[in-house]
């Protein structure tokens, strides 16, 4: 045996461990590189992620809800979805969506990073995202659109197929006979003591049987009143002069009207219109050419949040007649319980046939994320 | 002076072990399972507009309690065995898009089929039955090729009787839950 060939067992132990570790730390460079691989694959991502919020949550707060947070207690929103409820995903609300997209004349309640961190959740300011969210209502002549236009090149994307709920409303027409009275007593000249009431049962409305989609609910939806062909009902030779003298909110089982801002000129809480011109529900309007008187409660309606309460809206009206003696006085009666009894009903039975209750309208959402 | 101690007596035998147990550790360590980067998340934009378009089909617009004849427009479709009406109704779901992006695929195929109880299965037969429902062309057997992988979106709905032209004995005639099964592709 001689020394050719030979190695010393050191050397080859010390060379095995240097090339092992050597392969091992090849084998990882791959590792290192994924964070630079392209991001096409992100950008889906958040369009998902972006439309299940939008499209399946109602966003946060949800009691009372985001969209009726001021512009002073904006920073409270956490998050911007627009469906109806948690039980109800696809089903957007008509209120949210017009909060959350920029109105027809292109002014925003949201500024272009809240809607960053409340929606996309962009990891601001590293990583901000360019994104296009457009939504399309069936019969709406505009889509709502919200970010930048749609680039040529890869963009992650999205569709949702959804409803929308329309909001409900009452429509009363004058010439309907059931809100109609007679008086006989000819040589009266006056009824000062008559109106038309509105009844809001929240028991009724907030029926569990019937789902969010289709529910009337006064803590997050508007009330909507009009009242039409008010003048062209009254018998004008008969008819001197018609006042509204005031609109009160009463609460069934509560003496006196609940308190109020009726004075106060607040489109935050309500809409009162006589004849197309702005009042305050302490207006004394004289009603006697005028066709349309408009009434829109705006959510949360007072004691929305009580379940068993009867709201009711009373709205004054004094009528005067000339002095004959072969006049007929007819005049708008909507006194609960009263003889002909055309209270408006604001519910799912809807007795008078006055209601719009809510219904869905298709819809499609898009987003695009860049 | 090198001696006989602590000596490797055949080099190329050690030089042979380190070898194989590099190629080992390169074979293993680089395993490459071929899946396209991004063909999962168009096969999850698709589930997600089938799932969605028949979510809405299966909602009324209005309340039905209250309306009555209000119905979902996929149980009246099942019930009046009405594939037709299913079809123009469902793809004119899932192709509808907002004026913002002008680039989207929307040639969408599908082939749809109801899954129901047999009401007196045979001894050895399964007890689930099905029958073709609808498809987006008229040959029902071309329409089930499709180059493109496609995706399954299923929807119970659930119908007051038989279907129209799948009377007793073949579907039972008491309220039911059915399984609407309808694959996706784009074509």
């Amino acid at each position: 045996m001689n020394d050719r060939g030979m190695l010393s067992v050191d050397f080859l132990a010390g060379f095995t461990i240097f090339l092992l570790a050597l392969i091992m730390v090849i084998n990882m460079v791959p590792g290192i590189m994924i964070g630079l691989e392209s991001q096409n694959i992100d950008y889906d991502a958040v369009a998902y992620r972006t439309a299940v919020i939008l499209v399946e949550d109602p966003g946060w707060p949800s009691n009372p809800p985001w969209e009726l947070e001021d512009e002073y207690h904006k920073d409270e929103i956490a998050r911007l979805g627009l469906a109806v409820s948690d039980n109800t995903p696809n089903v957007l609300s008509r209120s949210k969506i017009e909060r959350f997209f920029p109105n027809s004349t292109g002014s925003k309640f949201f500024t272009d990073e809240e809607y960053g961190q409340k929606v996309i959740f962009a990891d601001l300011p590293y990583a901000p995202y360019a994104y296009n969210i457009a939504l399309k209502i069936q019969g709406d002549p505009d889509d709502y659109e919200l970010g930048s236009d749609v680039p040529e090149r890869s963009y992650g994307y999205i569709r949702r197929l959804v409803k929308v709920k329309e909001p409900h409303s009452a429509s009363v027409n004058c010439n309907n006979s059931i809100y109609h009275e007679n008086d006989t007593a000819l040589n009266d000249t006056e009824i000062t003591n008559t109106y038309f009431t509105i009844v809001l049962n929240y028991t009724e409305l907030y029926d569990k049987s019937i789902g969010d989609e289709y529910r009337m609910d006064m803590r997050t939806e508007p009330m909507e009143v009009t009242i039409h062909n008010f003048d062209s009902n009254l018998n004008s030779t008969d008819v001197s002069e018609v006042f509204l003298d005031k609109i009160r909110f009463y609460k069934e089982g509560v003496s006196g009207e609940i308190p109020f801002g009726y004075d106060e000129f607040d489109n935050e809480t309500y809409e009162y219109k006589v004849g197309g011109i702005p009042r305050t529900l302490d207006h004394n309007s004289s009603i006697l050419n005028t066709s349309e008187i408009y009434l829109k409660l705006n959510p949360p309606l007072p004691f929305a949040y009580e379940t068993d309460t009867v709201l009711m809206v009373n709205m004054s009206l004094r009528y005067y007649y000339k002095p004959n003696l072969n006049k007929t006085m007819d005049y708008l009666d909507g006194c609960v319980g009263g003889t002909k009894d055309g209270t408006i009903y604001y519910n799912y039975a809807d007795p008078t046939g006055v209601m719009n209750l809510p219904s869905l309208t298709d819809g499609v959402l898009e987003v695009a994320i860049w | 002076m090198v001696n006989d101690q602590a000596q490797m007596y055949t080099l190329e035998g050690f030089a042979a072990g380190v070898l194989m147990l590099i190629t080992a550790y390169l074979v293993l360590g680089t395993t490459t399972v071929y899946t396209p980067g991004d063909v999962h998340i168009a096969d999850m934009q698709l589930e997600q507009l089938g799932s969605d378009a028949l979510a809405m089909m299966d909602t009324p617009n209005t309340e039905p309690d209250i309306y009555g004849n209000e119905e979902s427009a996929l149980k009246t479709f099942i019930e009046d065995d009405k594939g037709d009406d299913f079809r123009d109704f469902f793809l004119n779901n899932i192709t509808r898009k907002t004026g913002s992006t002008s680039t989207v695929v929307n040639d969408i195929q599908f082939n749809a089929s109801v899954y129901y109880r047999k009401l007196t299965p045979a001894a050895n037969e399964s007890e689930i039955g099905s029958y073709h429902f609808s498809s987006s062309t008229d040959d029902t057997r071309s329409s089930l090729v499709s180059r493109e992988p496609a995706v399954r979106v299923t929807r119970f709905v659930t119908i007051d009787g038989s279907p129209l032209n799948h009377p007793e004995p073949e579907v039972d005639s008491r309220t039911q839950v059915v399984l609407l099964e309808v694959l996706l592709w784009r074509g």
